[in-house]
């Protein structure tokens, strides 16, 4: 009778935490399934969460062996392969083009970072009204880079700064960037009048030789490497898949990269971070914490985009539609499509789907910038 | 110094920082626009 106990074992070690566990691991499943909500992350994601949350789970480790979601992470998220590679793949996807041809735009991608740095803030102030949490300039600094709106970035920067919350800030990233229709449009109609979000913009495109397309990800290598060192790896994975995508001799490696290495990678990259989740560490207070500056972020992101906008319209005779400024996240191409819509429902004929496209292109640049700035300067500000 | 107050720098310094290096990203798109246009092929 022992031996029978013994071999259902995992029964008596179910606790109320793993219960939870698998409750979360199912509603990110059905989040993914029924709501389509980046399914191909909250998938994985919830089948690994419910997979290391099993009594006596071979998946991580067991008496002192490695279990195959250990050897992922170790092997992808430890060595930070998989947000590079993650990279290259989407670097081969995206269209620079709209960008080269209005460069302006770029400065919404700045301005759009707002969030991480004012969630870094929040994050402190929280930290300061509750010490037992144990928010530090680091920690603080991976949770704000949720604002980046940039699944790998967030990940390569939390996994140098606060690795044991890598799965909470990964869930809210993913989770987050898939509910930017949700979170936007109302950011957006508080901070700007009908008459505002009517304004009609000239598109003026300029001309674009395959060869300037060619050398652009060369020179953001370049300058991005030599002026922000810190993210060569970010920008250089980015803009390697750009290049293969651009230079139009090496067609099968561009494809590749936009589909098997993008389906591969995200596939091993869901279920390891998915793995991460394990009750005794997401089951804290600082999860909670996490995903409600999480969300946070995406409000700044958004409204500092399209306040930078309405400061731009105090002194350009040329009137920028303040929605515009909200592309300038990094969540590709969700948010330029909502502002786009957007513009269409106060106005039919009012079409800003271009310049919104340069402004989301833009963000994408900009978070990867602002991923490898606060890795170089965090540790100088602490050294000091 | 403390955390927050370090935080501030971090938000001052990384706006910044961001904003200069898109600059510069602005300033080579429009030179290599410029250089490598259609009309000079």
């Amino acid at each position: 009778m022992d031996l029978f106990l013994e071999m259902f074992s995992g029964v008596t070690m179910l606790t109320w935490k793993h219960i939870v566990m698998y409750l979360i691991g199912i509603v990110l499943i059905y989040l993914a399934i029924k709501k389509e909500y980046e399914p191909m992350l909250l998938l994985p994601i919830g089948f690994g969460a419910i997979l290391v949350n099993l009594p006596y789970s071979t998946v991580w480790e067991h008496d002192g062996n490695v279990g195959f979601l250990k050897t992922f992470y170790d092997a992808g998220i430890i060595t930070e392969l998989f947000p590079l590679l993650i990279f290259i793949a989407v670097g081969a996807m995206i269209d620079f083009s709209q960008l080269l041809r209005a460069p302006k735009m770029m400065l919404f991608g700045a301005a759009a970072q707002f969030g991480i740095f004012s969630t870094i803030i929040a994050a402190l102030l929280l930290g300061r009204a509750f010490p037992s949490l144990g928010i530090d300039l680091k920690v603080a600094s991976a949770i704000g880079i949720i604002g980046a709106a940039d699944g790998p970035t967030s990940i390569f920067v939390a996994r140098q700064f606060a690795e044991e919350y890598l799965g909470p800030i990964t869930v809210a990233a993913y989770s987050y960037m898939s509910l930017v229709p949700i979170i936007q449009p109302p950011v957006i109609r508080a901070l700007t009048t009908k008459k505002e979000r009517m304004i009609r913009m000239e598109y003026k495109a300029r001309a674009v030789s395959k060869t300037a397309l060619i050398a652009f990800p060369i020179c953001i290598t370049l300058v991005a490497g030599i002026v922000a060192p810190e993210s060569s790896a970010l920008i250089g994975s980015l803009m390697f898949g750009n290049l293969i995508r651009e230079c139009g001799v090496v067609e099968r490696l561009s494809q590749a990269a936009q589909n098997e290495l993008a389906n591969l990678v995200t596939l091993l990259l869901g279920i390891t971070v998915g793995g991460t989740m394990k009750a005794e560490s997401f089951l804290a207070p600082q999860t909670l914490l996490i995903l409600g500056l999480g969300l946070v972020a995406f409000v700044f992101d958004t409204a500092g985009g399209v306040l930078f906008a309405k400061f731009l319209n105090l002194f350009s005779k040329t009137k920028i539609n303040p929605m515009v400024g909200a592309a300038g996240i990094s969540a590709f191409p969700m948010s330029s499509r909502i502002v786009h819509k957007m513009a269409i429902a106060e106005d039919p004929t009012n079409f800003i789907l271009m310049q919104s496209v340069s402004a989301n292109v833009a963000g994408q640049l900009g978070s990867v910038v602002a991923g490898g700035i606060i890795l170089h300067l965090v540790p100088i500000l602490l050294s000091r | 110094m403390s955390d927050l107050q370090l935080g501030f720098e971090l938000m001052g310094y990384g706006l910044l920082g961001v904003f200069s290096v898109l600059f510069l990203f602005i300033l080579m798109i429009l030179g290599l626009t410029n250089i490598f246009h259609p009309k000079n092929k």
